[in-house]
C-alpha cells in the first residue's frame, strides 16, 4: 500500500512535462507505472511528485526517412498493433512477461528508463542501435542506447530530464534477426536475452545480451566464429554479472553463451535459407 | 459470495502489524510514543502489554502430546524474536494506510543474536538455540517401522544409499488470510470473521488465548478463496486482532499482504535413505532418517506434517523391514503451517525416487519394479509397518491403465529417436498413496463430523454442517447427496457452513475429509427424513411404504407412477396433520447425525501402532518431459493420471481437485522455492516475481482417468480426494527428468529441479566423466 501523499501531475505536452519535472522535490516519472507504482506500494520509493506521461503525446510509432521514431510511452500492445514497429521489436513485445495487463500498461520507454537488467527493453534497444532522445529545460540531447544504460537501475538521464523519443535506424530493421529469450517459466522475468540482427554484409556480427549483466553486453564478432567460440567470447564479456533469486551469476553467464550461440545460429540458418 | 475483505462493519478500523527484521534478537525496548501520535491512530500495543491480557495460543497439535518439546507462542513477541517476520507490536488506525504508516513510527531497539536457518546446522551441539529452556533445537524425534531392518540389509543382494533434499515451499491461495474482530462491550463477546478452515476449534483456541469462555466467541468463516492448510489456525494475528478490538473499542480488520502469506513455510526436509533389494527388484529393507526444518515452532499444525511423512512410509509397497526416524528441527525461519498433502506428499516423492533408483541400478523397467513391490488387490486391508491400515485398491490395474493411457511403447520409441538427435525426452511414473480424513488422538483434529438436514413445511431443504469449504465444491457435493436421498431438486436446497452459532460442532476442512465425514453425516441425516417422508407419502398414496419412491420433487407409487404427490405437500402434511395423517411420525423434519468412519484405531496395538486414517486414495501419475541439456530447462509435455478415490459424488470437483494438486506438484517439482538469505536470515522470495508458480501455459492438458474401488469403511464407499496429486506429480516429473538424463547417469539430490539446479548437475557430471 502506498503510504505517503504525493502530488500527481499528468502533463498534456512536452513543455508541461519539462515544467512538471523541474523541481527540487523527489520526482517519479511514470508511463505505464508497472514498475514504479509497485515499488511505491512496497515503500521502496517515496516520491513527493509523480509525473504521469501517459497523456503527454509520447506514444506511437512512425517512420521518417531513415529512422523509425518510437514514442517512449508506447505500450507493448501498441507496438504489436502499430504497422511501423520494427519486426524485431514486435517479436520482443509479443513475449513480455506478465500477460495482457502488463502488455496493455507497460511501455518500452518506461522499461528502458527503469533499466532493470533482466527486462527485455534495454537489450532490445541496444540490439536495434537505438538512439535515446533526452529532453530537459536546457533542450534536447541524443545518447546512443549503448551509452544510456550505465548500471543496474541507472541510466544517463539527469535530474530534470526525461526520455522524449526513441530513434531506430531503419536499415537495421529490415534485416534478418533473431531474438532468443530464456526464462525459467512463464511467470519468470527473463534470465537472459540475446538479440542478433544480421549486418549489412549479411553476417551475424553483433549479438546483444540482456539479463546476464547489470547492463546490456555487446558481443562483436567477425562473423565466421564457431559456436563454441561465440559462447566462450560471450561468457568472457560478462564482467558485471547480475544475480537474483531466479538465477545466480554463474548460471546467467553460462546461459548468455548458450543464447548468443542460438541467436547467431538462427540468423545464420535464415541467411543460408535465403541464399538457397 | 462474500469474502473476508468484502465485509465492512460500521466504524471499522484497521490493524497494522510491525514485524521483526531480525531472525533472532532480544527486544531491548519498544517505544510507541510517535506511533500513538500519528494521524488516525486510535491505539497501539506492545508484546509485553498484550501478554497482560492474553495467554499463549494453544497449539493445534502440541508436540508434548507425542513426547516432544513445546514453547509458548504469543500473539506478539515477548522478550525476544525467533524469526524475521514475527509480530512485535501493533496499531489500530482509521484506515489501512494510516495503520501501515504508523507502524513505521514504532521505535524498537533490538539486540541481534546469532541465528541458524539450516536444519542440519541447527542440530549441531554449538548451534544457536531458539528456546533457552530447551537443551537443543529438536522439537521431537519419532521412530516408525518394524521387522528386522538390520538383518534384512545384511541379507540384501543390493543396497543403495542416497539423499534427497526437499525445498521449503508453501501454498498460495488467491485470497490471502484476513480477519475482522468485533468486541461487543455490553454483551462481552467477540464476533470473529475469519478466512478460516476450522471455525469451531478456532473458537476454542481464541477463548483460551483471550481468557474468555467459548460462549463469548462466535466465529464466522465467510467464503474462502482457497485454503490448502494455510488457513488452519494458530496464527498470531487471529487472537491479536481480537485483542486489538477489545482494547481499542473498535471493530478491527486485518488483511494479509502477499509478502506475509509467503512467510508461512512448509515441507523442508532432508531425507537420507538406504534400500535393500534383490536382483528381481523386490525390496526387502528400507531405512530413512530424515530431518524436517520446521522453522520457529508456531501454534498452527505445521510441524505435524513431518510426523505423517514418517508414518506414511513405505506408502503402498510391501516392505516388511523398515527403519524410519523423524527428527523435527526448529530454526530461525518463520513457522510452518499445514500445506496440502500434509507431509504425505514428501513420503510419495521419496518412495517414488527410491523405486526409480532401484530400477536404474538393476537396469529394470521402473514400472516393473513397482509391479513387483506394490500391495496386491487381494491383500487388503493391509497393515503397514507404520501402522496404517490400507483399506482397498487395485494398484496394479491402475498402473496398467497409466501405461496404456500414455502409450508407453510409443513414448520409449520416440525417446530413442530423439536421443539420436541429441534431444533428451524422459518419461516418469509415480504411484501415490494418500491417507486421508485423519484423526489425531488428543487433538481437535477429529476424524468424524456432524451434519443437520432440515425440511421446512414448504419442502425447502437446509443442510448445516461442521465441515467448511475452501472453495473446492464440497458444499455442492454434500447437497447432491442430500437432494438425491430426499428426491428434491438442487433449487430447493441450500447449505450453511462456517458459522459457529448456527452449524453443528465440527472440525472444518482438512485431510480430504469433507465428503467422507460431513457428506456421509448429511447422508445419514437425510435418510432419517426420507423415512418419515416415505411413511407419510405411503399413507397419502394409499399404498405400502415399500411401494414409494422419491424423485424430481415428487413422491410416487412405484407400482403406479401416475399416483404421485409433491414432496412439499408431504412435508406440509407432517407439520400440519401430526395428529391425523402423520400420526406417529415425529416432527419436525430435522435430523442431526454424526459420521464416524471405520478403520480409525486410536488405541495402540501390541507394536504401539495407531491408525489415524480411515481412507487411502491412490493414483498413478505419468509425466513426459524434455530436458534442454544446454540450459537445464524442463519442458513438461504430457501428463496423465489414473486416480482412485472410491465412490465419486461429483466427477467435476474430483477432477478439479486433482488438476489443482498436480499443478501444485509440478510447481513443487520445478520452481516453487522459499529462499532465505544465509547472511541475513530474511526471506528473499517475498513476491510472485521471485516465488515462481506455474501458470496455465506451463502445464499441458492433464489427462485424467478414474478407477473406482469403494472404501469398505465409509458409508458411501467414499475416500478423500482433496490432498492427492502433489507428491505424485512431484515424483512423476522428477522421475521423468531423471529418465531424460539417464544417458548421462545423473542423480539430482536437491529439489526443485530449476534450470540452474539441473544444469549444475549436468555440468558436474560432465566434469566427473572427463576425469
Amino acid at each position: 500500500m502506498i503510504l505517503d501523499r504525493f502530488e500527481y501531475l499528468r502533463p498534456s505536452n512536452v513543455d508541461e512535462v519539462v515544467t512538471a519535472i523541474t523541481t527540487e522535490d523527489e520526482v517519479a516519472i511514470i508511463s505505464g507505472g508497472t514498475w514504479v507504482v509497485q515499488q511505491m506500494g512496497q515503500h521502496l520509493r517515496r516520491p513527493k511528485v509523480v509525473v504521469d506521461l501517459s497523456a503527454a503525446g509520447l506514444s506511437g510509432v512512425s517512420t521518417n526517412q531513415d529512422t523509425i521514431s518510437i514514442g517512449p510511452s508506447t505500450t507493448y500492445t501498441q507496438l504489436l498493433e502499430a504497422g511501423d514497429t520494427p519486426p524485431f521489436l514486435r517479436k520482443v513485445a509479443s513475449g513480455i512477461t506478465g500477460g495482457i495487463q502488463i502488455r496493455n500498461a507497460g511501455t518500452i520507454g518506461g522499461s528502458a528508463c527503469f533499466a532493470y537488467p533482466p527486462s527485455d527493453a534495454p537489450g532490445a534497444l541496444v540490439t536495434l542501435n537505438a538512439t535515446m532522445v533526452l529532453r530537459s529545460g536546457d533542450g534536447q540531447r541524443k545518447v546512443a542506447a549503448t551509452d544510456f544504460f550505465l548500471d543496474a537501475l541507472t541510466t544517463a538521464l539527469r535530474p530534470g530530464e526525461f526520455l522524449e523519443e526513441i530513434l531506430v535506424p531503419i536499415a537495421d530493421t529490415e534485416r534478418i534477426f533473431s531474438y532468443q529469450k530464456f526464462r525459467n517459466v512463464t511467470g519468470s522475468t527473463p534470465i537472459v536475452t540475446a538479440g542478433c540482427i544480421a549486418s549489412e554484409d549479411g553476417l551475424a556480427k553483433r549479438v546483444v545480451i540482456g539479463g546476464a549483466a547489470t547492463t546490456p553486453v555487446v558481443v562483436d564478432l567477425a562473423g565466421d566464429e564457431s559456436e563454441d567460440e561465440i559462447a566462450d567470447l560471450t561468457r568472457s564479456l560478462i564482467s558485471h554479472p547480475w544475480s537474483d533469486a531466479l538465477a545466480n551469476a554463474n548460471y546467467r553467464r553460462h546461459t548468455a553463451g548458450t543464447m548468443a550461440t542460438r541467436a547467431v545460429r538462427a540468423v545464420r540458418e535464415q541467411i543460408e535459407g535465403e541464399e538457397r | 459470495m462474500v469474502y473476508i475483505d468484502d465485509i465492512r462493519l460500521p466504524n471499522m478500523h484497521f490493524a497494522g502489524i510491525l514485524r521483526s527484521p531480525h531472525p533472532h534478537a532480544r527486544i531491548v525496548s519498544i517505544d510507541l510514543t510517535r506511533a500513538r501520535r500519528a494521524e488516525g491512530v486510535e491505539f497501539a500495543l506492545t508484546g509485553a502489554e498484550a501478554a497482560e491480557h492474553t495467554d499463549p495460543i494453544p497449539h493445534f497439535i502440541s508436540p508434548l502430546a507425542f513426547g516432544g518439546k513445546s514453547t509458548d507462542v504469543r500473539c506478539l513477541a515477548l522478550g525476544k524474536v525467533v524469526y524475521a517476520g514475527e509480530p512485535v507490536a501493533a496499531v489500530v488506525a482509521d484506515s489501512r494506510q494510516n495503520a501501515e504508516a504508523a507502524i513505521e513510527l514504532i521505535d524498537v531497539e533490538y539486540e541481534p543474536l546469532p541465528f541458524v536457518i539450516d536444519g542440519d546446522e541447527a542440530l549441531a551441539a554449538d548451534a544457536p538455540r531458539l528456546y533457552e529452556d530447551w537443551d537443543d533445537n529438536v522439537v521431537i524425534q519419532i521412530p516408525f517401522g518394524g521387522g528386522d531392518p538390520a538383518a534384512a540389509f545384511a541379507d540384501a543382494e543390493h543396497v543403495i544409499e542416497d539423499e534427497l533434499q526437499i525445498q521449503r515451499y508453501s501454498t498460495q491461495p488467491i485470497e490471502p488470510r484476513g480477519y475482522i474482530a468485533d468486541w461487543d462491550k455490553s454483551a462481552r463477546s467477540y464476533t470473529f470473521y475469519g478466512a478460516s478452515q476450522n471455525p469451531h476449534p478456532l473458537k476454542w483456541v481464541l477463548s483460551r488465548a483471550l481468557r474468555v469462555k467459548e460462549s463469548q466467541v462466535r466465529v464466522i468463516a465467510p467464503a474462502v478463496g482457497g485454503a490448502f492448510g494455510l488457513k488452519m489456525h494458530g496464527h498470531p494475528e487471529e487472537s491479536l486482532v481480537c485483542l486489538l478490538s477489545r482494547l481499542s473499542g473498535k471493530p478491527v480488520k486485518w488483511i494479509e499482504d502477499r509478502s506475509e502469506t509467503l512467510l508461512i513455510g512448509a515441507r523442508e526436509q532432508t531425507h537420507r535413505f538406504k534400500v535393500g533389494f534383490n536382483s528381481q527388484g523386490k525390496i526387502s529393507a528400507l531405512k530413512d532418517h530424515f530431518v524436517a526444518n520446521v522453522g520457529a515452532l508456531g501454534a498452527p499444525p505445521g510441524w505435524g506434517m513431518a510426523f505423517l511423512t514418517g508414518m506414511s512410509i513405505p506408502t503402498g509397497y510391501k516392505i516388511e523391514n523398515v527403519d524410519v526416524l523423524v527428527t523435527v528441527a526448529t530454526t530461525n525461519k518463520s513457522p510452518w503451517n499445514a500445506a496440502r498433502g500434509y507431509g504425505k506428499e514428501a513420503t510419495n516423492l521419496v518412495m517414488e525416487r527410491i523405486i526409480d533408483l532401484v530400477a536404474r541400478s538393476l537396469d529394470m523397467d521402473p514400472v516393473e519394479v513397482r509391479r513387483r513391490n506394490l500391495i496386491e488387490s487381494h491383500e487388503f486391508p493391509y497393515k503397514t509397518t507404520g501402522g496404517l491400515n490400507i483399506d482397498s485398491g487395485d494398484y496394479h490395474a491402475a498402473l496398467d491403465k497409466a501405461v496404456e493411457m500414455i502409450g508407453l511403447d510409443d513414448v520409449r520409441a520416440e525417446q530413442m529417436r530423439l536421443l539420436q538427435e541429441g534431444r533428451h525426452l524422459g518419461v516418469g511414473f509415480a504411484f501415490e498413496l494418500t491417507p486421508e480424513s485423519g484423526d489425531i488422538p488428543g487433538t481437535l483434529v477429529g476424524g468424524f463430523d456432524t451434519s443437520t438436514v432440515k425440511m421446512s413445511p414448504s419442502g425447502e431443504v437446509t443442510v448445516l454442517t461442521g465441515v467448511t469449504t475452501p472453495g473446492g465444491g464440497n458444499d455442492t457435493s454434500i447437497l447432491q447427496i442430500v437432494v438425491d436421498e430426499l428426491g428434491v431438486t438442487m433449487a430447493d436446497a441450500s447449505i450453511l457452513q462456517g458459522d459457529t452459532l448456527t452449524t453443528p460442532y465440527g472440525f472444518g476442512n482438512y485431510s480430504g475429509r469433507s465428503m467422507v465425514t460431513g457428506g456421509n453425516a448429511a447422508y445419514l441425516a437425510a435418510c432419517d427424513i426420507r423415512v418419515k417422508l416415505v411413511e407419510v407419502a405411503s399413507r397419502i398414496l394409499e399404498t405400502d411404504n415399500t411401494d414409494v419412491e422419491l424423485g424430481g420433487g415428487f413422491a410416487r407409487r412405484i407400482s403406479d407412477p401416475s399416483r404421485s404427490i409433491p414432496i412439499a405437500d408431504v412435508a406440509y402434511t407432517i407439520y400440519t396433520l401430526a395428529f391425523a395423517t402423520a400420526t406417529g411420525v415425529e416432527p419436525p423434519l430435522e435430523s442431526t447425525r454424526t459420521y464416524l468412519p471405520g478403520n480409525i484405531q486410536q488405541t495402540p496395538d501390541a507394536d504401539g501402532r495407531i491408525n489415524i486414517y480411515p481412507t487411502y486414495s491412490n493414483a498413478v501419475h505419468v509425466a513426459i518431459v524434455e530436458v534442454d541439456i544446454e540450459t537445464g530447462k524442463v519442458d513438461l509435455q504430457r501428463y496423465g493420471v489414473v486416480h482412485d478415490c472410491g465412490t465419486i459424488i461429483n466427477p467435476r470437483f474430483v477432477e478439479g481437485q486433482m488438476e489443482g494438486a498436480i499443478a501444485m506438484g509440478v510447481g513443487a517439482a520445478l520452481m516453487e522455492h522459499s529462499i532465505h538469505d544465509p547472511e541475513t536470515g530474511v526471506l528473499t522470495t517475498n513476491g510472485f516475481k521471485s516465488y515462481l508458480m506455474p501458470r496455465a501455459s506451463d502445464l499441458p492438458m492433464i489427462e485424467t482417468m478414474h478407477q473406482v474401488t469403494p472404501s469398505p469403511y465409509t458409508a458411501l464407499g467414499l475416500k478423500g480426494a482433496g490432498e492427492a496429486g502433489i507428491g505424485g506429480a512431484q515424483a512423476a516429473v522428477s522421475n521423468a527428468v531423471h529418465n531424460a538424463l539417464a544417458p548421462l547417469d545423473i542423480t539430482i539430490r536437491k529439489m526443485p529441479l530449476s534450470p540452474g539446479t539441473v544444469l549444475h548437475a549436468i555440468k558436474y557430471r560432465e566434469k566427473e566423466l572427463k576425469k
